[in-house]
């Protein structure tokens, strides 16, 4: 920053020199409603953002709105510093100036989320206007994979708050408060998907005060955008009569949150058994079940099971040579195992926020809900049988070994199948077979010690060196 | 010194791995109408010899 070309000296004054952080950013695309309409004109409809707080606008002056906190919202304390100084509290202020019918401004934010184990959305609006009656300007909040055609969207009328107010009942009013459930917001999905609509085209339903609007095919499980924003919209959508007029309005947000945990309790068993029938064969099994919800302690809420899981698996040794005469000295292990795994989602896998029960009312017939329950379970199955190393071993360790001998040889032969089947893919069969021969000779040592007898070796320096 | 020039052990090894993949996806209404699987093979076969001529004592004089 720099200033030149004065005429008298000056002195200037600087305070707060602040970085600003922009998480909010304006949205620039076209928000207006899709209609058949004639294309809108482009106009400039003021948008401004920026950010209302307690320490800059908190003052009372004769005919401005203070800012107030949201009733039941606290100042952090700031417990490090010796005063216990109050932390400042601010919200999103978003204001237009003549925004024309039907149109629409907001600004958006990029966000990873999984909002699968959480309840309610929750965000306390101010609007103040000189020009718009209540109920005549509305909030919105989208949430969504995009901004503009996969998306939810939750809407309300917006209650004036007149110039000077200071109640903080009447700048956060209650009928102005986004307190919405995501399963409503899911529901809303699910009509518009058995009404058989068109995903493209907006489907619109109210909650409440609310209206939710539900555009192509969003997921609460991986929400990537949230977009707040305020509408002029054609009232009689609400029902109500239209004036058509632009409007000019500002718009404080706060305390956009998510509330509320989903509290099912899951439980898991595990059971694993040992057998061992002399040295004849071993027996074990296992199996495993968890359900839906479970977790462990250090699990955050949203690693919680979202499927229900069942598997098991039983593995058998048999030593089949103690079938034979000893005097054979045949080895014949065998090893036979069998696992199997299967998940249950409780989540529509094509649907990712929607239970799978709630998916499943769609069908009409009990064999069809059946079909698709089974359709998407992820089935895992593996079987296995094992003939490793078999041979036959020396009965006589004093006899001559021979480069023909039976003994030199073992067999091996491993038998693997995998089947696999989930919402994807009907069937993956992987089989797997391996034969192994093997031949291993081993003659007894014969060494050559061609200076054995060399007596220049035996003297007594070279034995001094114990050599 | 201990010296011997002919192996005294070996070994050879033959293995052969079959292999065989079949892979079904679903098509759009989630049956196998017209979806073609798909079949990769594989055969793998490992032969080895292994020669030891190990003297059993260090080289020394």
């Amino acid at each position: 920053m720099f200033l030149t070309n004065f005429q008298q000296p000056v002195v200037l004054r600087f305070a707060q020199y602040q970085m600003v952080a922009n998480q909010w950013r304006r949205f620039l695309g076209d928000l207006s409603d899709r209609t058949f309409g004639l294309p809108p004109e482009p106009y400039d409809a003021d948008f401004n953002v920026a950010t209302v707080n307690i320490e800059e606008n908190g003052a009372f002056v004769e005919g401005v709105t203070p800012y107030v906190l949201p009733p039941g919202v606290i100042r952090d304390v700031d417990i490090t510093n010796i005063n216990n100084r109050q932390i400042n509290e601010q919200s999103l202020q978003l204001s237009v100036t003549d925004l024309r019918n039907r149109d629409a401004r907001a600004v958006f934010r990029n966000y990873n989320l999984d909002l699968l184990s959480y309840k309610r959305l929750r965000m306390y609006v101010h609007a103040q206007s000189e020009d718009a009656e209540n109920g005549e300007v509305t909030a919105f909040v989208r949430l969504g994979t995009d901004f503009s055609d996969n998306y939810y969207e939750i809407e309300v009328p917006l209650q004036m708050t007149p110039a000077g107010t200071t109640l903080p009942e009447q700048i956060w009013p209650a009928e102005n408060e986004i307190d919405i459930s995501f399963e409503d917001l899911t529901e809303t999905k699910v009509a518009r998907n058995l009404s058989g609509q068109n995903v493209l085209v907006p489907f619109r339903r109210f909650v409440g005060r609310y209206r939710v609007t539900v555009v192509g095919n969003p997921d609460l499980s991986a929400v990537q955008v949230a977009m707040i924003g305020i509408r002029n919209p054609d009232l009689e959508d609400f029902g109500g009569v239209d004036d058509r007029l632009p409007k000019s309005v500002r718009l404080w947000v706060n305390e956009f949150r998510i509330t509320e945990f989903d509290q099912t309790a899951g439980w898991a068993a595990l059971a694993r058994a040992n057998f061992n029938l002399a040295d004849f064969a071993q027996v074990t099994a296992s199996i495993r079940y968890a359900t839906f919800g479970f977790g462990a302690i250090n699990q955050r809420i949203s690693e919680r099971l979202r499927e229900t899981n069942l598997a098991f698996d039983i593995a058998l040794n048999v030593a089949l040579d103690k079938f034979l005469p000893e005097k054979w000295g045949v080895r014949l292990p065998l090893f036979l195992g069998y696992e199997r795994n299967r998940v249950s989602p409780r989540f529509n896998p094509l649907d990712p926020d929607v239970p799978l029960n709630r998916s499943l009312e769609s069908f009409e017939s009990a064999d069809a809900r059946n079909e698709y329950r089974r359709l998407v379970e992820t089935n895992f199955t593996r079987r296995s049988i094992n003939l490793t190393n078999v041979g036959k071993t020396r009965k006589n360790p004093e006899a001559k070994v021979n480069i023909w001998d039976i003994e030199n040889f073992t067999f091996t032969w491993a038998y693997t199948e995998e089947l696999r089947s989930d919402i994807f893919t009907a069937e993956f069969l992987n089989t797997r077979q391996r034969f192994g021969l093997a031949y291993a000779f081993q003659k007894e040592r014969k060494f050559w010690e061609p200076f054995a007898k060399a007596k220049i070796f035996q003297g007594s320096f070279f034995t001094s060196f114990g050599i | 010194m201990n010296f011997n020039p002919l192996p005294d052990a070996f070994t050879l090894r033959a293995d052969l791995d079959r292999s065989f993949t079949k892979t079904l996806y679903r098509g759009a209404d989630l049956s196998t109408r017209g979806v073609e699987a798909l079949f990769p093979k594989a055969v793998f076969v490992y032969p080895g010899v292994h020669l030891a001529m190990e003297p059993d004592q260090k080289p020394g004089f």
